[in-house]
């Protein structure tokens, strides 16, 4: 038995790779794709690396993996202490809800929000490492694409890459475009990678390739290695660390203040002083990570390097790593050392009422650089906020409160998926896109001197908005000339405001019965044209009980003689076509030439370009022949679209007897584009993002008060709202609303800038921060019904006790004058009467002599 | 269990069990004194009011001290902390009046070295030993605490207004609980011959006043003084 143990160990070591030299080998290593087939690099269809086979080779990727990057989702994984967790964010339905696999309290588990480890992916890929969820592929899941995407192995190079070419934002870009298989080798920059897995079919394979009917839109993801990097096409250079650099590490781990410069941020004393990441955070190949934590065993939290393991084992017991000074803590009762943690005075912010808003890698999608913008300002995380965590000590944490709909049943609240909540609500909750798309569909409305009538805005308490370059509403600087309780939709002319259907008394010398529905048809035209957000056709407008819509489209038979001329067209065109690609070996695609079988489209320069050219005027030539309009054939017959189309006025539903709303008009139902109550709040959404207000959660709870099972609520702000009875807001406390904390450790500070050095009142004062700053919830809704709490409560401690005490501070020089009064009195008394009993014995001792 | 918690407990379960068997054994000293009528003034109300002070404060001290540093095993904190704090200015008070107020009626006498061979008579037998106002056990306990105050004053002082590092801190917390117990334990002594060992005594600082006999046979040198100056007064 005992040599069956020795062999295991003997293999364990042997596979480790360390035979003790501090060097990292160079590694040129032959890269191997998921299928553990050598990679050419020159390759049309190369596939991407596989870290599995490629570092797997050598490296035992089954040990890395159940390593504390990676194994959240192992069953048995060790829960460790409160760290951050991952957040779902939906910033349009206001939800943040903090989600781990490890179980910390005030965490969801993804099957609990029903995501499956396709969701889970997609949702925190951009930060993930790779493996995990990454690697947990339920294949039976339909609504996943993993056949497509390919699984998200861990990704190697993301810590241990030393190369200025590792791009981690491209790891995010392709997580996006659901290339999981080509994220690593994207990220790596030793391959360019085209194409978007998320266009591709549900029944797109590896083998299928290109699509040679469509190279511009759904074109599966490929790869194009850098041949530099390559020697022979084969053995690839990987630029490698054994430690991590720091940059590697705060890509998903860097906190900054919300509104705060990088110029402002002071770092860590211990980066300051030339150490990394992984000086503290250190693992062995089994990739456990020591955390830093009092009680790990991993030998690096702040005692055991500042003042040693106390366990006596060699040097570790005396301290002092990488020359950490021994803290001396002049001036500070022990107690503190007792019942605080260390960082508790050493490190994140200084506190102050109101906290500090900071951001996060993953919470907040920070790192990602690109022309879009990434980063998002949910969750709303502060700190510091001083808590007695599961080790008894007062720790300062980061904090969040959770925000989500949910369903209520008796004491049980679950969330409700966002895309639950947005087919209930999207008119309250995507009011700003469903408003900006309908501007956008009635900006181009011409009036009788074919120019544009105006600039499209919303009219909403009294201010104009109109749609910016981005999509979004901004407020319109010209003074409106309506009163404020107006709303709607119209433009900004010359003459000042024109609503939507014109000034129909000056209107028309003639009737203005037919000005007003031809202004209506133009719109009604324009908006059923548009492919906008928000903007669901058949487009209709209600006005004094009447709905107004566009008929059927009337059609009209070509002529025989028109519809033989375009055929013969096209069969000439096709036939040139073929007969070019032949000759040419390509593939013709949208008046582009494309090598067959790649992607590889021909440029100006080539050859084939002269006869490109000629073909393509031909193929113009024809396209133009046959028009782009769509034929519909019966028999011999073809028939074609008119631009004719009737105007239908009916009588309006009941409820729409009044006001004159442009909306959608489907199976007798008509929903407004943006109803009075939307427009009444749209001015303070507009333009900002993941904020939410009372009337838009009164609005989706009470559409979704018959949509679910239970009784409909928010939460938010640390706080659960449901609707009254009377249809109002009603806040109240409950456990799911509860912030969820997890402890700050680094921005260590030096001694110099501790809390307390300043004094005991730096914290012990009735006006310190530290104990009696007010933190009060945050979240997407904007309400004062918050959750408020003093900082002395998430601390467990007693207000009056520390008030008294604080208060007894200002008495405290009274009490060391009367102490060292009491012991100058009693020494005197000593010393007097010392001298006095001496006195005595000298005189007895003499008189007894003499 | 620290050292100090097992200390403390051998001490102060060992202090009370003393006085205990020597009850047992010895049984109280002239308990046939303390019936007669109290008719000698023997503290002011203003010592009686000092000491009662005193003897508050140092209970508090000793209850919350020791309930924190034996019962929890930590340092204290919280209201304890407070109580504790609070507690000590009273006895710094009270403390500094008794030692202004008695340290003349505490100067050792030559009877004092007899009193002190003779274990004050607290050994059993017919034996009388000569005091003045205190006797030498008094004198005695009366400077110890003075001695053990000015160490308990500096170490607390220390704890609150540390000045040191950690590991100075921690010496002279060591220094306030030892030197603490050592005055508990002797306080323990104190008032147990105080009152059960000596009846008539606990009357002398509640009423302030003793009976003849008590006086007679407890502090014959103070009680003799008494007679002398009422003959000089008359």
């Amino acid at each position: 038995m005992l040599f069956l143990v020795a062999g295991f160990v003997y293999a364990e070591e042997a596979d480790s790779h360390d035979d003790g030299s501090r060097t990292v080998p160079v590694h040129r290593v032959q890269i191997k794709d998921e299928r553990g087939d050598d990679i050419v690099a020159g390759y049309s269809l190369a596939m991407p690396f596989s870290a599995k086979e490629t570092c797997g080779a050598c490296h035992d990727y089954k040990k890395i993996t159940s390593g504390r990057h990676f194994n959240d989702v192992c069953p048995d994984v060790e829960k460790g202490k409160n760290s951050q967790p991952w957040v779902l964010v939906d910033e349009k339905t206001g939800t943040c809800i903090p989600v781990s696999e490890r179980g910390w309290k005030g965490t969801w588990k993804s099957a609990d929000l029903g995501m499956s480890s396709w969701d889970f992916v997609k949702a925190f890929g951009f930060h993930m490492p790779g493996s995990g969820m990454g690697e947990k592929v339920d294949y039976s899941d339909l609504e996943a694409r993993w056949e497509i995407s390919g699984k998200l192995e861990a990704n190697c190079l993301a810590c241990h890459s030393a190369s200025s070419r590792q791009d981690m934002g491209e790891w995010a870009k392709q997580i996006g475009r659901e290339n999981f298989r080509w994220a690593a080798t994207a990220a790596s920059g030793i391959g360019d990678v085209r194409g978007m897995a998320s266009r591709l079919e549900r029944s797109w394979d590896l083998l299928d390739g290109f699509d040679p009917d469509d190279r511009s839109y759904r074109v599966p993801p490929h790869i194009m290695y850098d041949g530099d990097l390559f020697r022979n096409g084969k053995t690839c250079f990987f630029d490698i660390a054994k430690t991590p650099s720091d940059t590697r590490c705060l890509h998903c781990h860097s906190v900054s203040e919300a509104n705060g410069k990088p110029s402002q941020v002071a770092g860590d004393v211990h980066c300051s002083s030339g150490m990394q990441c992984v000086s503290c955070h250190r693992n062995g190949v089994d990739h456990d990570i020591a955390r830093g934590a009092e009680g790990d065993g991993k030998g690096f939290s702040c005692r055991e390097c500042h003042l040693g393991s106390g366990k006596g084992e060699g040097v570790a017991d005396l301290g002092g790593t990488y020359g950490a000074p021994e803290p001396k803590h002049k001036g500070l009762p022990e107690v503190h050392l007792t019942k605080l943690s260390c960082t508790a005075c050493h490190s994140g912010l200084w506190p102050k009422d109101g906290q500090t808003v900071v951001r996060t890698s993953r919470a907040n999608r920070l790192g990602i650089y690109g022309q879009a913008q990434w980063d998002r300002d949910l969750p709303l995380i502060i700190e510091p906020v001083f808590v007695k965590t599961e080790d008894g000590k007062i720790t300062p944490c980061r904090m969040m409160w959770p925000a989500f709909w949910a369903v209520v049943e008796g004491d049980k609240v679950t969330p409700l998926k966002a895309d639950v909540v947005m087919e209930a609500g999207s008119e309250f909750l995507d009011a700003e896109s469903r408003v900006s798309g309908v501007l956008s569909s009635i900006a181009t409305l011409m009036n009788e001197e074919n120019s544009y009538v105006g600039i499209s805005v919303v009219y909403a308490g009294g201010k104009a908005y109109r749609r910016d370059a981005g999509g979004r509403l901004e407020l319109v600087e010209e003074k409106a000339s309506l009163p404020s309780e107006h709303c709607g939709f119209g433009y900004l002319t010359t003459n000042g405001y024109e609503s939507l259907i014109g000034n129909l008394s000056k209107a028309a010398e003639g009737d203005p019965l037919v000005a007003a529905h031809d202004r209506i048809t133009k719109i009604l035209n324009l908006i059923s044209g548009a492919d906008k957000e928000g903007v669901a056709p058949p487009p209709a407008f209600t006005a004094d009980g009447l709905i107004y819509r566009m008929g059927p489209a009337e059609f009209e038979e070509v002529p025989k003689e028109e519809v033989a001329r375009m055929r013969k067209v096209e069969k000439d065109a096709r036939e040139a076509l073929d007969a070019f690609c032949k000759l040419h070996g390509v593939v013709v695609e949208k008046m582009s030439v494309y090598k067959d079988g790649t992607s590889e489209k021909l440029k100006g320069s080539d050859p084939l370009t002269k006869e490109g050219r000629d073909l393509k005027q031909t193929l113009t030539v024809a396209e133009n022949a046959i028009g782009p309009q769509a034929l519909f054939i019966f028999g011999d017959k073809a028939y074609r679209e008119t631009a004719k189309k009737r105007l239908v006025v009916e009588k309006a539903p009941a409820g729409l007897e009044k006001g004159r709303f442009f909306g959608s008009f489907q199976n007798g139902v008509f929903t407004p584009y943006a109803t009075a109550d939307v427009l009444s709040f749209l001015g303070d959404i507009a333009g900002r993002d993941g904020v939410l207000l009372e009337p838009q959660v009164k609005g989706v709870l009470s559409k979704l008060k018959d949509k679910v099972n239970g009784q409909a609520a928010y939460i938010s702000g640390g706080m659960l709202f449901t609707l009254g009875a009377g249809g109002e807001l009603v806040a109240a406390k409950n456990e799911a609303a509860e912030p969820y904390h997890w402890p700050v450790g680094h921005d260590v500070r030096p001694a110099m800038q501790s809390l307390g050095v300043r004094g005991c009142e730096d914290c012990h004062d009735k006006k310190s921060t530290f104990l009696f700053a007010q933190v009060k919830g945050r979240g997407p809704l904007v309400t004062d019904k918050v959750a408020v709490a003093s900082m002395y409560e998430f601390m467990g401690l007693d207000r009056e006790l520390h008030e008294l005490y604080g208060g007894a501070f200002k008495l405290r020089q009274l009490g060391v004058v009367l102490s060292l009064g009491v012991c100058a009195l009693l020494g005197a008394i000593f010393v007097l009467f010392m001298l006095d009993g001496l006195s005595r014995l000298l005189k007895i001792i003499s008189g007894r002599k003499s | 269990m620290n050292l100090f918690q097992i200390i403390s407990t051998l001490g102060i379960i060992g202090t009370v069990s003393a006085a205990a068997v020597h009850y047992k054994v010895f049984g109280p000293k002239h308990p046939e004194v303390a019936d007669d009528e109290c008719v000698i003034k023997r503290f002011s109300a203003g010592e009686r009011l000092m000491h009662l002070m005193t003897l508050a404060g140092f209970v508090m001290l000793a209850l919350t001290g020791f309930a924190s540093a034996v019962c929890l095993g930590k340092p204290l904190a919280g209201w304890l902390r407070v109580w504790h704090i609070g507690a000590a200015m009273v006895f710094l008070v009270g403390l500094g009046c008794m030692a202004l107020r008695w340290a003349e009626d505490s100067r050792f006498a030559e009877y004092d070295w007899d009193w002190a061979k003779k274990f004050g008579g607290y050994l059993g037998g017919d034996v009388h030993t000569d005091a003045g106002r205190f006797n030498g056990g008094q004198k005695a306990f009366f400077w110890a605490i003075c001695g053990l105050a000015i160490l308990i004053i500096l170490s607390g002082l220390g704890r609150a207004y540390p000045l040191f590092d950690e590991d100075i801190q921690r010496i002279i917390y060591e220094v306030h609980r030892y030197a603490s117990l050592m005055a508990l334990m002797a306080v323990i002594v104190h008032m147990y011959l105080g009152s059960f060992a000596n009846p008539g005594t606990i009357k002398s600082v509640i009423t302030g006043r003793v009976s003849r006999r008590w006086a007679q046979h407890h502090h014959s040198v103070w009680w003799k003084e008494i007679e002398r100056q009422k003959q000089n007064d008359s």
